[in-house]
């Protein structure tokens, strides 16, 4: 590089007038960003090691066989009944838990313990896009590699069974109308526990505290009151479980909500911490040597 | 002038300049800055001030990154609350050596650039510029992580001057860089302060604020100790100014110069053609020895100021007040 290279200004740069297609533009690149992030960096290993966990625990069951040589699910319907513990257990309360976990508190919390927040920061971004920009990117990340690790699950289920069983459950709409209910899980449960963790992860300066408390609010939901229980996300995602799970005899049994207002409460609990977290952003001050 | 045309006369001054009025910040019960009335005019301004003086403090709350417990701030007349006006003309080299996990040059500057809301194609163009005004084309594609120190304090002044914004601010921007790298990364500051924009630079370095600052801000334990260009401030301190007369009648000079009452020193130079005096009122001093020479008909190459430095008032204003307390 000469000397003469150097030049404050030379290539002219066209005026941002604040308003939609900047808000967009910015929008897009910032939801690109954490994709990327949410998906494909070192942050995102603990994702791939949990939603792992309960292909491999399907493959094993799926491959496994009894003494007299039949598969360890006997049947389709225990096969499917299995697969239903299985996403109860495993999936909801590990997978979606703690995949959601990492991924929202990372989005604004873990920025700020490897000191690269204040780059988001220094840019003309109004805090609103900034949010939900990465409100919606952490979002598509979960919905994609717990909705891929749902499916993949199902499908092991019927690896026993052959693919005519798979085409007859098809064409009877067992397999849309049960995938559909477990994706359907997965994508309102990661909105709740997304919002919840990406608040908590602006809130509090250890990450580990929310996380554990709320794990403790969703285990216990099942003997809390039913005026307690709606305060509980997985009060409003179980009810949409296409086989009715048993949770035991210290159980309050409730009648489940009905699927629109496991909808809109998880719309509006995500709308409203999605508001808190903007309300946060802007009072946020970059002091790195408190993280 | 009425008082209206006053208040527009700040006004438009203020939309050209940093102005910070009566501002403070605390932490908790912990001094960062307190009372700091000041205006930063287009150029190079150098903060100065030992550890802890609050220069961060300082420069972390102008680029609006920390808000201010007392007091107002204005950049170019917008406030730290208007962000997309308020982020959009300024650009901060911060001192933190923190980057986003694995990212490589070309994306750090081409993100930024995206999230500012420009079209890609202007992005990627003004990326190229930018990575080439700082040298770091080659390395472009390079993991920032194996970047050397010179190079990631390169690839933070690209992020902070790669939308061409009107305010620069740049704490310890020359730490890492080589003899090289320096000289060139201070012509890039010239030129931008040469076209009228704001260049505001903190620096430990002092004979580098020197060189380049047209103006300084010298700041101790959080407190504005003194600013301005440095012949104000050095005429401000009350300490006698060292003024250096070159000519080959110097010994006849220095046998008169005490006629003044301003002068409290005299010393001749080591080749005898030339005195180093102290005044303590240099402007009187100026006045009163030009119309001398004409009486004399000495004959004067050269005079000027000897220790108007950064260094100088540095030692004066706050080396030799940490020592006195």
């Amino acid at each position: 590089m000469s000397a003469s290279d150097l030049s404050a200004d030379t290539i002219e740069i066209p005026q941002l007038v604040p308003g939609l297609p900047v808000w967009r533009r910015q929008l897009m690149a910032i939801f690109r960003i954490e994709l990327g992030k949410a998906m494909f960096s070192r942050r995102a290993f603990s994702c791939y090691a949990l939603i792992s966990m309960p292909i491999i625990l399907m493959t094993a069951v799926a491959f496994d066989e009894t003494r007299d040589g039949s598969n360890a699910f006997a049947s389709i319907e225990n096969a499917q009944r299995i697969f239903g513990y299985i996403f109860s257990a495993l999936i909801i309360g590990t997978v979606l838990f703690l995949g959601n976990a990492a991924i929202f508190t990372a989005l604004f919390r873990g920025e700020m313990l490897d000191r690269s927040i204040h780059y988001y920061l220094l840019t003309p971004v109004r805090r609103e896009v900034l949010v939900i920009g990465k409100y919606i990117a952490g979002l598509a990340a979960a919905i994609v590699l717990f909705g891929l690790c749902t499916v993949i699950s199902f499908l092991l289920l019927y690896v026993p069974f052959g693919i005519e069983q798979f085409i007859t459950d098809l064409s009877n709409g067992i397999v849309v109308q049960q995938l559909g209910l477990y994706l359907g899980i997965v994508v309102l449960g990661s909105m709740g526990y997304g919002a919840v963790f990406m608040t908590t992860g602006l809130l509090f300066r250890n990450p580990l505290i929310p996380i554990i408390v709320v794990a403790g609010w969703e285990m216990l939901h099942f003997i809390l009151p039913p005026a307690l229980k709606v305060f509980s996300i997985i009060y409003y995602i179980k009810g949409l479980l296409p086989i009715p799970m048993d949770e035991g005899p210290l159980a309050v049994i409730v009648a489940p909500p009905p699927l629109w207002v496991s909808i809109v409460g998880m719309f509006g609990l995500s709308a409203l911490t999605v508001v808190i977290s903007i309300f946060v952003l802007k009072r946020l001050e970059v002091r790195y040597t408190e993280e | 002038m009425n008082k209206a045309q006053a208040v527009d006369r700040d006004s438009e001054a203020g939309d050209k300049n940093i102005v910070l009025h009566d501002l403070s910040k605390f932490y908790g019960d912990v001094l960062g800055v307190n009372r700091i009335g000041l205006e930063i005019e287009p150029g190079i301004t150098g903060l100065v001030g030992p550890n802890g003086a609050g220069k961060s403090t300082l420069m972390n709350v102008i680029a609006g990154l920390i808000t201010p417990t007392r007091g107002q701030l204005s950049v170019l007349g917008v406030s730290p609350s208007q962000t997309e006006k308020f982020f959009g003309q300024l650009g901060y080299c911060t001192q933190y050596d923190s980057f986003p996990a694995g990212i490589n040059g070309y994306d750090f500057i081409c993100n930024t650039l995206l999230i500012h809301g420009f079209e890609r194609a202007t992005a990627k163009k003004l990326t190229n510029q930018t990575l080439e005004q700082v040298s770091l084309t080659e390395a472009a594609k390079r993991s920032v992580d194996s970047y050397s120190k010179g190079m990631r304090q390169r690839i933070k002044l690209a992020q902070a001057i790669c939308h061409q914004p009107d305010v620069l601010i740049l704490d310890e921007p020359l730490n890492g860089l080589d003899p090289m790298a320096r000289a060139q990364v201070i012509e890039l500051f010239r030129s931008f302060a040469d076209s009228g924009k704001i260049v505001l630079i903190s620096s430990q370095i002092l004979h580098e604020v020197d060189l380049i600052s047209d103006r300084v801000v010298l700041l101790n334990s959080g407190y504005l100790v003194a600013e301005g260009d440095l012949t104000n401030i050095q005429s401000e301190t009350g300490e006698p100014m060292k003024i250096f007369i070159r000519s080959s009648q110097a010994a006849a000079i220095a046998a008169q110069v005490f006629e003044f009452d301003h002068v409290v020193e005299a010393q001749m130079h080591y080749d005898g053609e030339g005195l180093f005096i102290r005044s303590t009122n240099a402007d009187a001093f100026f006045l009163a020895f030009n119309s001398h020479v004409v009486d004399k008909g000495w004959t004067i190459e050269s005079m000027g100021p000897a220790d108007e430095t950064i260094e100088a008032i540095y030692q004066h204003l706050i080396v030799e007040t940490q020592v006195a307390t």
